[in-house]
């Protein structure tokens, strides 16, 4: 008995102690009070030109921006979630939506893999259902369902369609 | 046939002297699966960056996977110590098994409880939702989760069935097939965590380390429980060949085979299981009571319940699938050249076995209860004889003066002056057996001269 309580109690030691070790600064605070960091790295989509200016004709330069033979194609900005950036394509022809492609979506955990595989799907169709940013959130992805949301908005921006 | 009427040396491994390979092999077995653990949580330790765990929900999301690699890893160390495979019942010995298969059970509960209930705190905290609503969403949206919160509730059932109080209460088959529902666990946990563990999921060195584990173990589970012994009964085809009544509540069976002589070092046991009508669901360990002849071999088995007493009615013919050879309770991991066996009760069976390989002027001390509780004196006599060993018979209650005095070093000292230059053989109810090594302790006998069998009825 003495040997059990003793391994249990080790257990919980050696778990506080691992953790401990890797916690950084303000670990005990609550993750919504986590601030939201702005990629600084450049990203296919970091381009700021993109967004300045919203205008019916893009930029030809904007790398952010592609003409192709069906559309063109504007990245959103990278958005941040807990679990990675989510960055989003859109074709646009003739003003409408034609298509939608999740660039990036948060992978670095096994349980972001899964849901990004579940909501990466079911926001392409709604938004090009609503040819808007404006649609509901997956049940249970509320936030990587809003991170699509805004960087597809950010593409809209960027095609003018915003 | 029906009692040994040779009773000479049978072979020249008297002559063979002590093994020491086995030494301190149980305390590398706990060192190896110690460094498992490591490496597992060495998995965790390379896949987070420091200072990466910035939030409270982050901190008990980790928590959460350290107890979960835990947790599967002692379930694996669980299945394996329970294997019946060769080496781990060789290195740790069939007590120290038991025991630390014992000991680490509730240290699985806990880890696994913990690892369930950090995890859903965390990701609760992290995706801003109740616990209820987390709970929900695991259960609902996650790969194989259902079956690892069945693997938990199973897990959960099985602790309380073996809680001194309810194991007592149900009858030992029921209790033993309901504890192999154990093997459910490992088949509906590995599912979440090949799914969803954050060092398992994506190919890398987790992944591969713990595939490797879960091979390793399940490939010992099916050589231990399947392919070993399907290859030692297809050698020996044991088969009943007489019962004999010893006295009036202890039975010998004989037993004939297939090259027999290998089957066994005097000491050792096997699990039985006699395949006839109303006994081929259960499996003993019993003793053999004499040294393995070419022809024939002996159990000698106490009736102590519904089982034990329906081998007395066992024919000649029977055939027998056993499991084993299992103890170290042999000549062969003795440190002197001298010994001393103490038995208790139906103890005696392997102490008797034993004697035939032990070096001459063996002493044997037997204690039983009456004259008439005594068994195999015969036999033990003529061996003595032959083997210039000396026989000490304690009878008495536990409270007489003679059976109290075996108990205590002095007692000892006074039976067998030489006591602490000879290996010390203890076979017996577990209370006598702690008693006596007490007792062998304080005549001045080292921990590593005593052999012991504990007999748990």
């Amino acid at each position: 008995m003495r040997r059990v309580l003793i391994a249990v109690a080790g257990l919980f030691a050696t778990t506080a102690l691992l953790v401990a070790l890797k916690s950084g600064p303000g670990v005990m605070r609550l993750p919504d009070q986590v601030p939201v960091i702005q990629r600084v790295a450049p990203s296919p989509s970091a381009e700021p030109s993109a967004s300045g200016e919203p205008g019916p004709d893009p930029d030809p330069a904007d790398p952010s921006s592609s003409p192709g033979p069906g559309g063109t194609t504007y990245i959103g900005d990278s958005a941040y979630t807990e679990f990675g950036y989510v960055t989003v394509q859109i074709t646009v022809e003739d003003g409408r939506i034609v298509d939608v492609v999740a660039l990036e979506m948060p992978a670095d955990e096994a349980r972001s893999v899964a849901l990004s595989a579940r909501v990466a799907p079911v926001m392409r169709e709604r938004v090009l259902a609503a040819q808007s940013a404006d649609v509901d959130t997956v049940s249970g992805a509320t936030w990587t369902s809003e991170a699509y949301r805004q960087s597809v908005r950010s593409a809209l921006v960027k095609a003018g369609l915003a | 046939m029906s009692s040994p009427q040779t009773l000479a040396p049978p072979r020249s491994r008297l002559r063979r002297p002590p093994d020491r390979w086995w030494r301190g092999t149980a305390a590398l077995f706990a060192l190896l699966a110690w460094a498992g653990l490591a490496v597992a949580l060495l998995a965790w330790w390379r896949d987070t960056p420091p200072d990466s765990i910035d939030n409270r929900g982050e901190l008990f999301v980790h928590a959460g996977r350290i107890t979960g690699l835990v947790g599967g890893y002692v379930l694996l160390v669980q299945v394996l110590l329970r294997s019946r495979v060769g080496f781990v019942e060789r290195a740790v010995g069939t007590e120290r098994i038991a025991r630390w298969h014992r000991d680490l059970a509730p240290v699985l509960l806990v880890a696994v409880l913990a690892h369930a209930a950090l995890i859903v705190v965390g990701y609760a905290l992290v995706d801003r939702k109740t616990l209820v609503g987390e709970v929900t969403v695991l259960l609902s949206e996650y790969e194989d989760m259902t079956s690892a919160a069945v693997a938990t509730g199973i897990l959960i059932a099985i602790g309380l069935l073996a809680v001194r109080v309810v194991r007592a209460v149900l009858p030992y088959e029921l209790w033993k097939l309901l504890h192999t529902a154990s093997y459910l666990v490992l088949l509906y946990s590995y599912g979440h965590q090949f799914a969803h563990g954050q060092q398992l999921f994506q190919p890398g060195f987790g992944r591969y380390y713990w595939l490797f584990l879960y091979v390793g173990v399940v490939g010992c589970l099916i050589w231990g429980r399947v392919v070993a012994p399907l290859r030692l009964n297809l050698r020996h085809r044991f088969q009943v060949a007489e019962v004999v009544a010893e006295s009036p509540t202890v039975t010998s069976i004989y037993l004939t085979g297939n090259e027999l002589r290998e089957a066994a070092l005097a000491g050792q046991f096997y699990r039985w299981r006699f395949l006839t009508r109303g006994l081929w669901m259960q499996a003993h360990p019993f003793s053999l009571s004499a040294a393995t002849r070419p022809d024939w071999l002996r159990l000698t088995v106490k009736t102590v319940g519904t089982h034990t007493a329906r081998l007395r009615r066992l024919r000649p013919g029977v055939r027998v699938w056993a499991q084993g050879p299992m103890g170290w309770f042999t000549a062969s991991h003795r440190t002197r050249n001298r010994a001393l066996l103490i038995a208790a009760g139906i103890g005696i069976a392997p102490v008797r076995a034993l004697l035939e390989e032990l070096p001459l002027r063996t002493v044997v001390i037997y204690r039983a209860r009456t004259v008439e509780d005594v068994v195999l004196r015969e036999e033990l006599d003529r061996i003595a004889e032959e083997r210039n060993a000396t026989i000490w018979y304690v009878l008495g209650r536990r409270t007489d003066p003679a059976p109290r005095a075996l108990l205590t070093g002095a007692g000892i000292l006074q039976l067998v002056p030489d006591v602490a230059r000879r290996d010390v053989y203890v076979c017996g109810p577990r209370g006598f057996v702690e008693a006596t090594r007490a007792a062998v302790r304080q005549a001045g006998v080292r921990r590593r001269q005593i052999h012991d069998t504990i007999f748990e009825f």
